[in-house]
């Protein structure tokens, strides 16, 4: 306890000059008695446009809950919302949400092209071959060979990737992840997530990511805020200052690294 | 001598062999008894005089032109059927609003045996196609609805959500998003009232009128016309393999991932 409280009193960190992508201020989320989300409170943030922030808490602590909130699938009981500058009323386009459970995400009726073609031909401004644009985003997620397959015939990681490139088709600045990597083996984690950082550097992406795993939010991030275990709000707003681009070895082996983790690790355990 | 012995073994296990021969040992049994009398020949005629019987009938008879008016009462039944339990099924899975309020009737109808309601259907539909294809109709209709409507509720949150985050959400969603989803179980319904619907047109047709494969079978009994009668029940017998055969052909050809998920799930 005493560690959190000395951690809070750390100065805070820079302004950073980026402009801000995500505006949050006293957002809040009540739910019914009897339902099992978790409820948060109060939350101001500002993300920068081309910011990767890791979402980190217990369980309860209202993470996803955030999320949810920013991708505008569910509506605030409280509090203001702004997306690429717009007041959030329902998914904001300049948005995508990558969902933890890609079995249920996927469209099992059509071919990973199809699947990555549907979020296009739904976009206000459709590509004009729709074909060309699926095997361009495939190509980038590293799946340019498996268009004509079904979502089924392809393993975990393979299909959190075709998840993405479904998400990436429609054009985003901003992406939204919610544990994307929590239903994935170990190895195909560790590439999704150096997946996820070469589009983050090369699309030049604003990534929101909820993860339960401290390493993780270490290794992808450069700013991880930790949520108070029962929705109370911001715990702890820590920057990584961790050079980029992020190697899995030589990142990890960093002192630096383990400094943070511990530190978080402390944080979240509390 | 044993690796001989494993190859039988091999065949008797992984091959249909085994069940075929039961069948073929019946029908040897049933061609015996008849031409040897052991059974009273006027009630179980040899196979080969059916056989041959069948094929007069098929040629010459009515058959053909029964068979035809079954099948139409059946494919007019189940279209209406089939479209009336998706349509209510899909809509009632969507709208709450709309399931308060169909909920009593439908709950209040299904249990009655479509039997008992087939004499009252009669005062007012007559006894000839209205009649039966009602029958058919209203006996399809229920387990199409169910099964429908438990498809459609059982669209998981986080697939109405990816609608949602796409902009396709409430009734947009319906044909692209909540119909595929929920085909696999409108597809059981579809194929359990197959055979719903070819008892009941078979019911309806023996109850009332003078046509059909129905009341073929139901004047060949009267007749005390033993072959007519087993004409009619293998007749029907193929109709039924037929139809789930057509069926199946069918289903795998709309829900290609079906079948790949059940051999996924199997391997």
């Amino acid at each position: 306890m005493n560690v959190a409280v000395h951690l809070r009193q750390i100065p805070p960190v820079l302004p950073d000059p980026r402009p801000v992508a995500i505006r949050l201020r006293d957002l809040g989320k009540v739910y019914p008695a009897a339902s099992d989300r978790a409820a948060i409170a109060k939350v101001s943030l500002d993300i920068a446009e081309g910011a990767f922030l890791s979402l980190i808490g217990r369980s309860g602590s209202g993470k996803s809950t955030l999320l949810r909130l920013i991708s505008g699938l569910i509506a605030p009981t409280t509090g203001e919302l702004e997306v690429a500058g717009q007041a959030v009323n329902g998914p904001p386009p300049a948005a995508r949400y990558v969902f933890q459970d890609y079995g249920q995400s996927l469209f099992p009726w059509m071919s990973a092209r199809k699947n990555v073609i549907f979020g296009a031909r739904h976009a206000p401004k459709p590509e004009k071959d729709l074909h060309v644009a699926a095997d361009h985003y495939l190509d980038l997620v590293g799946l340019g060979d498996v268009g004509d397959r079904y979502p089924w015939e392809l393993s975990g990681g393979m299909q959190q990737r075709l998840a993405i490139a479904r998400a990436l088709a429609l054009k985003p600045r901003i992406l939204l992840m919610d544990e994307p990597f929590g239903a994935v083996d170990a190895l195909s984690r560790a590439r999704l997530q150096d997946l996820v950082l070469r589009l983050w550097r090369e699309l030049s992406l604003t990534i929101v990511l909820v993860t339960h795993d401290i390493d993780e939010a270490v290794y992808l991030s450069e700013r991880v805020v930790v949520l108070e275990p029962a929705g109370q709000g911001v715990l702890a707003d820590v920057d990584i200052d961790l050079e980029s681009p992020r190697s899995q070895l030589a990142t990890r082996e960093d002192p630096r690294f383990s400094i943070h983790r511990r530190r978080l690790h402390e944080l979240v355990l509390g | 001598m044993s690796r001989r012995l494993a190859r039988l073994g091999r065949v008797l296990t992984e091959t249909r062999l085994l069940g075929w021969a039961l069948v073929a040992a019946a029908l040897a049994l049933w061609e015996a008894a008849a031409k040897l009398g052991w059974i009273g020949g006027q009630i179980l005629p040899p196979l080969s005089t059916i056989a041959a019987g069948w094929r007069d009938e098929a040629a010459h008879g009515a058959l053909a032109t029964q068979l035809l008016v079954t099948l139409r009462h059946m494919v007019q039944g189940y279209a209406l059927g089939a479209l009336l339990g998706v349509g209510l099924g899909v809509a009632t899975g969507q709208s709450r609003i709309l399931w308060r309020l169909f909920e009593p009737t439908l709950e209040i109808l299904r249990p009655v045996p479509i039997s008992a309601l087939v004499p009252l259907m009669i005062l007012f539909l007559g006894i000839d196609d209205p009649l039966k294809i009602s029958v058919v109709a209203i006996a399809t209709f229920f387990p199409i609805f169910m099964n429908t409507f438990a498809g459609v509720r059982a669209v998981s949150q986080t697939m109405h959500d990816t609608g949602r985050t796409f902009g396709v959400s409430g009734v947009r969603a319906t044909m692209p998003i909540i119909i595929p989803a929920a085909a696999p179980m409108i597809f059981v319904g579809l194929r359990y009232a197959v055979s719903v619907g070819l008892v009941v047109a078979l019911v309806s047709e023996m109850i009332a009128g003078n046509d059909g494969m129905g009341y073929f079978v139901i004047r060949a009994q009267q007749n005390l016309s033993v072959i007519q009668l087993f004409i009619g029940v293998f007749t029907l017998a193929f109709l039924g393999y037929g139809l789930n055969f057509l069926f199946l052909k069918a289903e795998a050809a709309v829900l290609p991932w079906q079948a790949g998920g059940a051999r996924r799930g199997s391997g």
